[in-house]
């Protein structure tokens, strides 16, 4: 209940820990310090158990903003008040594209966990890579600009707009990507209006809600040296 | 009901069908069991692609397997969910 409030400071020390590094990450993923990953090594968590931690942050940035774009609805009765979401909760600024930028030395950082390494690397190829049903150059596109949301500097690749569709790809995924919690059915009606069919759809939203999840995660990991 | 069209338990058939089934079949707490009997709505969510469905939820899996107690995963989970302004 004291997530669900906000109200991280009545929670114990490890779980306050927690809270606040998938604050962090989820809403301001340029700010995660490696103090904030050492805050959780001193609460007794080992190395494995921040990655995995970092990874359930990450994914739930993806199923969010699924859930948040095709509008599912809530599969459990609960005897708790209805969330109610903030739709005027205003976004954290993005700081700008730093001038020189340097990639980590030895690539792009990935899980050391070997079944989430595997796992992640497998649904990253066939969210990215896959030239059905939408193409490998909207995919980019799309994952470009959630990319640049992550503020993920070494995953967003530079990319412009070629047409009125590239403009509605982009305006969708920084919307999806900056604030999920205004997507609407409209959303979704403005793809189909320009001939995408359910499944490329489906495919444009797991595009863009991957590539935040995959930039936290790179964000987080990269935090944890 | 969802904005994009999904596929029940009812209605499926080859290989969604199959990836339901294995989804099922997951050691997962039953509090997990959506009450109404079908799919979770998250899970229908890909119904239209069941590789995508699949390899999604194989991320899952093997969070599930990392060695993080469940309620560390659930905390991080709800407050990922709280912080984005969403019931899921």
């Amino acid at each position: 209940m004291a997530v669900l409030q906000g109200d991280d400071e009545s929670l114990a020390p490890r779980a306050r820990t927690l809270a606040r590094l998938a604050v962090t990450l989820t809403a301001r993923p340029w700010a995660l310090t490696a103090e904030a990953v050492g805050d959780a090594r001193r609460q007794g968590l080992d190395e494995e158990q921040i990655e995995a931690a970092i990874g359930v942050i990450s994914l739930f940035n993806y199923f969010t903003r699924v859930a948040d774009a095709t509008g599912i609805e809530f599969d459990y009765p609960t005897a708790l008040p209805a969330f109610e979401p903030d739709l005027g909760q205003v976004t954290a600024p993005r700081p700008d594209r730093p001038v020189w930028f340097s990639r980590p030395a030895g690539g792009r950082r990935r899980p050391r966990l070997e079944g989430l390494r595997a796992a992640w690397e497998s649904w990253r190829v066939y969210v990215l890579e896959a030239d059905q049903p939408i193409s490998q150059r909207e995919r980019r596109l799309l994952a470009a600009v959630a990319a640049e949301e992550a503020t993920d500097w070494e995953g967003a690749e530079a990319f412009e707009s070629g047409s009125d569709t590239d403009d509605q790809l982009i305006g969708f995924a920084r919307k999806l990507s900056r604030q999920p919690w205004r997507m609407g059915e409209g959303d979704l009606e403005r793809l189909r209006s320009l001939g995408y069919s359910e499944e490329a759809v489906l495919h444009v939203i797991s595009v863009v809600a991957h590539q935040n999840a995959d930039s936290r995660l790179a964000l987080g990991l990269g935090a944890m040296t | 009901m969802a904005w994009l069209t999904t596929i029940s338990r009812a209605q499926a058939t080859g290989a969604l069908a199959d990836a339901y089934v294995a989804m099922d079949n997951r050691p997962m707490p039953p509090v997990y069991q959506a009450p109404h009997g079908d799919v979770p709505g998250i899970i229908q969510a890909h119904s239209l692609d069941p590789e995508l469905l699949r390899r999604t939820f194989s991320v899952s899996g093997a969070l599930a397997t990392s060695g993080l107690p469940w309620v560390d995963r659930e905390l991080l989970a709800s407050t990922t969910s709280r912080t984005n302004q969403c019931f899921y």
